[in-house]
């Protein structure tokens, strides 16, 4: 079961297909928000969270794969579950490539959607999680003193304590307080788990 | 002057005259003394001898004149006759430059053929359509049966033989490919040439390249064809897209809220009341679906339909038209058995079109497979007291019994890129027609396809 803060987002312009759909995701204990148009969708309210679209390909305005294209170029990257009435494989194809998680042609089973739900749940779960350590990293990284920052790109090179007092003519007891304090402040235990995390800032 | 001669020489005149021996002549003195001697002692009898002479001579003279004219009217005849002759042959030289002229402006050769002796002769103009020079190259039957196409050449000698064989006219268009590589249309026509005791004794026949008529033709036909099948296409394939997204969407949800209501009811505890709302869902979205058909059937009734009195021969010929570039392209020899003097029937032109043609093009795609028997499409009208019966039979691959009573159900096709629509639209417009459509096999091989209208009686719908 996905944690409660999880949320299934629903764009159809179809109001009888939003019903059922918030029913059978709601009955699969998962939260769910319903709208009937991309644009409703872009004025939501944003929720931390897990979460993922299920969107229908063609709508009045603005189409379900420009939307996709849309989030996409806002950097909002959200798993999309496809749905659509026209089994059209060339639409497929390009929702595919672009990212989506599945393409489902309407009707289709309910755990066929559901399946596809809990995957793009689970994806973004990934994701958040990835960028939550990487925002970490970051503020971590950003604590650091220009003097510090030096000297951990020279620690990740490789380098002795002895070797990066020389080059940057300090003594080897700064040095080593350095050191320390830039451990503390990246919460690295080792050097190669402060090369870890360094490397995810490149 | 010695002109009055001596009796000897008088004497001797009818026999020497001929010689006109100069006998007196040679010796002038002696003769001209006996002659005056003579002319002096015998004055009457001199006289009466000279006019004998002068009778003579004239009557001779009158004789070579006679001649002379003769001679001068022969040959004057035979100059005329010589002109003449002039002129013919000129005239014959010019029909020839003309009959050259006018093979090369209409780009028709000649030929004869000998069976007997299978001497071949070909025109300077045969040889250039036929891509070949008259100087360097020989022709036989073979070489120029080794020409025709490769897709064509087993039937066009089969139905030569066979015309030969039977001393008929051969009328046929066939592709040639040229040893430069070129493929052309020629359309080949001969007839045959009997002898006094009624033997075959040779063919004579043309051939016209038809290449460039042909391809004009072909690109109309394939433009219309490709314009009738693309607009049906649309047609067709809009209506099923939107049927497909209209049916669709309340399908979708009829399925999800089943979906739903089993959950709920399958939760601990079950929530009754979310399952009850999901079914009553279902019964909204399954009356949803059924509008959107009872829809559709009104849309595709609304469908402009104009029913007159038509005679179904020339709805037969028009689909005879549409097809025949495909019937020649693909070697299909088309029979037409039309009723005469068929009673009209109320239909609507274009669906009538739209059913014939269909079931044309199903012949023409069961044949199309076929190569070792001969590809004929037969179509028939018949009528009988209360209706027109029309018929379309293919030589093609034949379907068997199983499939036959399957073909007309929609989306039922045995074709690998079908859609299995024709059919079925074909027995709802024939329905709708007040008539039947059915398929039977053939005793040789092929299908049969045949509907039935009714004079009257055309179900309203």
């Amino acid at each position: 079961m996905k944690p409660s803060s999880s949320i299934v987002y629903v764009v159809d312009d179809d109001v009888s297909v939003r019903e059922a759909l918030a029913s059978l995701i709601g009955s699969a204990a998962l939260n769910v928000e319903c709208f009937a148009s991309p644009q409703e969708f872009l004025r939501r309210r944003n929720r931390d969270g897990p979460s993922c679209l299920v969107l229908d390909v063609r709508m009045p305005g603005l189409s379900g794969l420009d939307l996709q294209r849309e989030l996409a170029r806002a950097g909002q990257a959200i798993p999309i579950v496809f749905i659509s009435a026209h089994g059209d494989i060339p639409m497929a194809v390009r929702a595919m490539k672009a990212g989506a998680v599945e393409f489902l042609a309407k009707p289709f089973r309910d755990e066929d959607l559901l399946d596809a739900i809990r995957q793009a749940l689970d994806r973004d779960q990934a994701a958040r999680a990835r960028h939550a350590e990487l925002a970490g990293v970051t503020r971590r990284y950003a604590q650091l003193t220009t003097r510090q920052r030096q000297i951990a790109a020279k620690i990740i090179e490789g380098k002795l304590t002895k070797q990066i007092a020389a080059e940057l003519t300090l003594s080897e007891n700064t040095i080593k307080i350095h050191r320390r304090r830039i451990m503390e402040k990246m919460g690295a235990a080792n050097v190669a788990s402060l090369v870890h995390l360094m490397e995810q800032l490149v | 002057m010695p002109k009055p001669t001596s009796r000897g020489s008088d004497k001797e005149g009818g026999t020497t005259r001929k010689g006109r021996k100069p006998v007196a002549v040679s010796n002038p003195g002696k003769s001209s003394i006996r002659a005056t001697a003579a002319i002096a002692s015998r004055p009457r009898r001199q006289a009466a001898s000279a006019s004998k002479l002068a009778r003579t001579a004239s009557r001779r003279l009158r004789g070579v004149l006679q001649n002379l004219r003769a001679c001068a009217r022969a040959i004057q005849s035979l100059e005329s006759r010589l002109m003449q002759h002039h002129r013919e042959q000129d005239r014959l030289r010019r029909q020839m430059d003309y009959f050259a002229l006018g093979q090369k402006m209409t780009r028709t050769g000649c030929w004869a053929w000998n069976p007997a002796s299978g001497e071949l002769f070909w025109s300077r103009e045969h040889f250039r359509i036929f891509g070949l020079e008259p100087e360097n190259n020989k022709v036989s039957y073979q070489i120029f049966f080794q020409m025709v196409h490769a897709d064509e050449r087993a039937q066009v000698e089969r139905e030569f033989q066979e015309a030969v064989r039977a001393g008929r006219d051969f009328e046929r268009e066939y592709r040639i490919v040229r040893r430069d590589g070129q493929v052309r249309c020629i359309l080949s026509q001969a007839n045959p040439v009997f002898g006094e005791s009624r033997e075959l004794t040779e063919y004579v026949g043309t051939v016209a390249d038809v290449t460039e008529q042909r391809q004009g033709e072909e690109s109309l036909d394939s433009m219309q064809a490709e314009l009738a099948r693309s607009s049906r296409a649309i047609t067709v394939g809009q209506l099923m897209a939107t049927i497909a997204h209209e049916v669709n969407q309340p399908l979708a949800a009829l399925v999800a809220n089943a979906g739903a209501a089993l959950r709920w009811l399958a939760g601990t505890p079950p929530r009754i009341d979310k399952a009850r709302q999901a079914m009553t869902r279902i019964v909204r979205d399954g009356n949803r679906a059924s509008n959107v058909i009872a829809r559709v059937r009104a849309l595709v009734g609304r469908d402009e339909v104009h029913r007159t009195p038509l005679n179904l021969n020339s709805i037969v010929r028009q689909v005879i038209v549409l097809v025949r570039t495909e019937l020649r392209r693909n070697s299909i020899t088309v029979r037409a058995n039309l009723e005469q003097n068929l009673q009209p029937i109320p239909c609507d032109r274009v669906q009538m079109q739209q059913v014939l043609l269909n079931l044309v093009v199903n012949a023409i795609e069961a044949m199309v497979v076929v190569v070792n028997h001969p590809r004929l499409l037969a179509i028939a009208t018949v009528a009988d007291v209360a209706g027109v019966i029309v018929s379309v039979q293919d030589s093609g691959i034949g379907l068997d019994e199983l499939v036959l009573e399957r073909v007309f159900e929609p989306f039922y096709t045995t074709k690998p890129r079908g859609m299995g629509i024709g059919l079925a639209i074909s027995r709802t417009i024939i329905e709708a027609h007040g008539g039947q459509i059915w398929a039977v096999p053939n005793e040789a091989s092929g299908t049969t396809f045949q509907f039935r209208l009714p004079f009257s009686g055309t179900r309203a719908e």
